[in-house]
C-alpha cells in the first residue's frame, strides 16, 4: 500500500508550523511495508496527520492519495472497506466500548474477519500482560490496560498500513518494546507499513522519521 | 455483537408510546375503511339491469296541474321541454341525460286463456329508454318490425300487487318471478282506427323502475304508425350522474322543483353523509399515524444521536453503513410488524360487532373477512417502514461521515 500526500495543509494549523513542518504542504509518499516514525510536540497535528489518512478528517487542502486514488472520491463505503482489512488503527483516544468488556471489545472487531484465533488472541493479551482481564468491562480498566486491547483489538485484521497514534504513551519502556516487537512481528507477517506518532523522537533508529 | 452497543440508550417508554399511537391510528383508520366497504353495498341495493349512476327524475305533479288539466286539455302537462333537458346536460355533476319515450296510442293485455292466471285483463301502458341504459344480457331485448313478440320489464310491485291483491281476492294462483316471466300475455294495441296484436313475456322485474318498459323501437313504431303524436315529450327523466350522492345534484332536483324516488333519495342522501363521516374518521386515523410516526421519527432520531459515538467507533472498526443500520431497521419492521397483527384484534372485534348489527338486519355479504382492508394497511405499514428504514440510513451516513 502507497500513502502519498501531496500539499495537504490541515485548516487549523498556524502558518509558521507549516513552514517547519516535513509534512504539511510537501510531496511525501509512505510506501509499502515502510515504518515511519512522525514526532512533535503537543498541537502540531499528529492525530489530525492519523486522521487524514484514516478519513475522518476531511478539512485540509491539497491531495492525499491512498493507492492512486485521491481521497476526495473515496465513498463512505470505500472508507469501510480500507478500515474493515487495508488500514488498522490505535486511536490516541482508543475508542473502546466502555460498556463491553476486554475480550468483546476485541472480539467486535475479529468477527467481521474472523482473522485472529481464539488462542491467538489469548496469547497476544498473554504477550502485553492483560490476560485475566478478559471480561472486565473497559469502562473500568485504566488507560495503560485498554491501550493494550486497543493494540489487540487492532491486530485482529488484516492490514496493509497499521497507524499507531501514540498507541504507547501510558506503558513503561519495557512494555512498549514488548508490544512494539508484536506489532511489528504481526505488521512483518503481511509486509504491512507502520505509522507511529510519538512526542519525542527517540524511537528505534533504523526507522524513517519525520518532524510534523 | 453489534446490537449489544447500537441498543444503548433505546427508552422502553418512548417504544411503547410510539406503539400504541400507531396501533391506535391503524385500528381507526382499518376500522373506519372496513366498515364503508362493509356499509356501502347496503345504500347501494344493486339490480342486475339498472346502473347505480342512473337516476329518474320527473316534473312534480301539483294540485293546481290537476285542476288545469281537469278545465282545458290544451294545458301546459309537466313534462321536459328540449330546453330543460338542455340545461341539465350543461351541469357539471351530469354525464349524460336519456329520456323516457311514452306512448300514444292504447294498450290493452290479457292473459292466455289455457295459461296459469287466466282471465286477467287490463288497460296498460308502455314507456321506454335507449336500449344502452338496460344493462340486460337477455338476447331478446330487442324488438323489429314484424316480430308479434316484444319483451317487458315489470316494476316488482306489479308483482306484488297481482300476488297479495289480485290473485287472492279472485282466487286464482300466486306466482314467482320466475313464473311469472313463463306467462305470455297478449297485447292489443290501437289508435287511429286501427288495431293490431302482439305477444308479450316479461323478461325481468326492477324495484326502482316504476314502469313497464319495452323496448324503445316498439314505442317509436307504435307512435309513428297508431299514435297521436310521433314523438310525445317525455315526462320522466334518466340522469346519468358521475356520483349519484352529489349534495349539488340533489339541490338542482330541489331548485328546479323535480322529483325522484323518495327512498332512493334518502339512501343517496345517507350514503353521503356515510361518505363524509368516513372521511372525517379517516382524516382523524391518518392525523393520529402522523403523529404517532413523527414521535417515532423523534425518538429514532434521537436514539441515533445519543449512540453517536458507538456508531462512529463501529464505522472505525470497519462495519459498513449497511451493517451499522440494519439492526435498527429490523427493530423498526418487527415493531411496525406487530403493531400491524396487534392492530388486527380490536379491528375484528369492531367489525364483529357491527357484522352482527348487519346480519340482523339482513345483510349477510362478509364472505371476504377483513381481507379488502388488509391490503390497505399492509400498503400502508409498508410504506411507513421504507421512509423510516431510509431515514435510519440517512442519520446514520451523516454521523458516519462526520467521523
Amino acid at each position: 500500500m502507497e500513502i502519498k500526500f501531496s500539499g495537504v495543509i490541515p485548516a487549523p494549523i498556524p502558518e509558521k508550523d507549516i513552514l517547519q513542518s516535513e509534512i504539511w504542504g510537501r510531496d511525501i509518499t509512505f510506501n509499502a511495508g515502510e515504518k515511519t516514525l512522525i514526532y512533535a510536540d503537543s498541537g502540531k497535528g499528529k492525530t489530525t496527520f492519523v486522521n487524514i489518512i484514516f478519513g475522518n478528517r476531511k478539512d485540509f487542502t491539497g491531495d492525499l492519495f491512498i493507492n492512486g486514488k485521491n481521497s476526495k472520491n473515496l465513498s463512505l463505503n470505500d472508507y469501510s472497506a480500507l478500515h474493515k482489512n487495508v488500514l488498522s488503527i490505535v486511536p490516541q483516544g482508543l475508542l473502546l466500548f466502555p460498556e463491553l468488556t476486554a475480550i468483546e471489545n476485541i472480539n467486535i472487531k475479529n468477527r467481521i474477519q474472523n482473522y485472529q484465533t481464539a488462542e491467538r488472541i489469548s496469547e497476544m493479551m498473554e504477550i502485553l500482560g492483560i490476560s485475566g482481564f478478559e471480561n472486565r468491562k473497559a469502562g473500568r480498566m485504566s488507560f495503560g490496560q485498554r491501550q493494550r486491547v486497543a493494540i489487540v483489538r487492532a491486530l485482529c485484521q488484516s492490514f496493509e498500513y497499521i497507524l499507531l497514534d501514540e498507541a504507547f504513551s501510558h506503558l513503561d519502556s519495557t512494555n512498549t518494546q514488548i508490544a512494539w516487537d508484536l506489532i511489528r512481528e504481526e505488521a512483518g507477517k503481511q509486509n504491512a507499513g507502520i505509522i507511529l506518532t510519538s512526542l519525542n523522537k527517540e524511537f528505534e533508529k533504523e526507522m524513517k522519521k519525520l518532524h510534523v | 455483537m453489534i446490537w449489544k452497543v447500537l441498543k444503548n440508550n433505546i427508552k422502553p417508554g418512548q417504544i411503547t408510546g410510539t406503539f400504541l399511537g400507531i396501533m391506535l391510528g391503524l385500528t381507526i383508520l382499518m376500522g373506519a375503511l372496513s366498515f364503508y366497504i362493509d356499509v356501502k353495498p347496503v345504500f347501494e341495493d344493486k339490480e342486475s339491469f339498472w346502473k347505480d349512476e342512473y337516476i329518474i327524475i320527473n316534473k312534480r305533479i301539483e294540485l293546481t296541474d290537476t285542476y288545469a288539466q281537469l278545465q282545458n286539455d290544451n294545458t301546459e302537462k309537466p313534462l321536459f321541454s328540449k330546453e330543460d333537458i338542455e340545461d341539465l346536460k350543461k351541469q357539471p355533476f351530469v354525464k349524460d341525460v336519456a329520456e323516457f319515450s311514452g306512448c300514444s296510442f292504447m294498450i290493452s293485455a290479457s292473459s292466455a286463456k289455457d295459461g296459469p292466471i287466466a282471465g286477467f285483463y287490463s288497460d296498460l301502458f308502455f314507456e321506454a329508454v335507449p336500449d344502452e341504459y338496460i344493462d340486460v344480457n337477455y338476447a331478446n331485448w330487442k324488438w323489429e318490425e314484424n316480430n308479434e313478440f316484444v319483451p317487458a320489464i315489470l316494476p316488482k310491485a306489479y308483482l306484488n300487487l297481482y300476488n297479495f291483491g289480485f290473485a287472492q281476492s279472485q282466487n286464482l294462483p300466486q306466482v314467482s318471478e320466475e313464473g311469472a316471466g313463463l306467462v305470455k300475455f297478449n297485447i292489443m294495441i290501437q289508435g287511429r282506427g286501427k288495431k293490431q296484436k302482439f305477444e308479450t313475456r316479461i323478461v325481468g322485474f326492477s324495484e326502482r323502475i316504476n314502469t313497464i318498459l319495452v323496448p324503445e323501437s316498439f314505442v317509436k313504431w307504435g307512435n309513428e304508425n297508431f299514435g297521436e303524436e310521433v314523438s310525445p315529450r317525455p315526462g320522466r327523466l334518466i340522469i346519468i350522474a358521475k356520483d349519484p350522492s352529489s349534495p349539488e345534484l340533489f339541490k338542482y332536483i330541489e331548485d328546479h322543483n323535480y322529483d325522484l324516488n323518495k327512498s332512493e333519495l334518502s339512501n343517496s342522501k345517507a350514503l353521503a353523509f356515510l361518505k363524509i363521516i368516513i372521511t372525517i374518521v379517516l382524516i382523524i386515523g391518518l392525523v393520529i399515524i402522523l403523529l404517532a410516526f413523527s414521535l417515532m421519527v423523534i425518538s429514532i432520531q434521537l436514539l441515533l444521536h445519543r449512540n453517536n459515538e458507538n456508531i462512529s467507533k463501529l464505522g472505525m472498526l470497519g462495519y459498513s453503513l449497511r451493517e451499522i443500520s440494519l439492526p435498527y431497521q429490523i427493530m423498526v419492521i418487527i415493531l411496525f410488524v406487530v403493531t400491524f397483527l396487534t392492530s388486527l384484534i380490536p379491528l375484528s372485534v369492531f367489525r364483529n360487532y357491527y357484522a352482527s348489527n348487519m346480519i340482523l338486519l339482513g345483510y349477510e355479504k362478509f364472505n371476504h373477512i377483513l381481507f379488502n382492508v388488509l391490503a390497505p394497511g399492509f400498503g400502508f405499514i409498508t410504506i411507513i417502514i421504507l421512509l423510516l428504514m431510509l431515514m435510519i440510513r440517512r442519520s446514520i451516513m451523516k454521523i458516519m461521515k462526520a467521523g
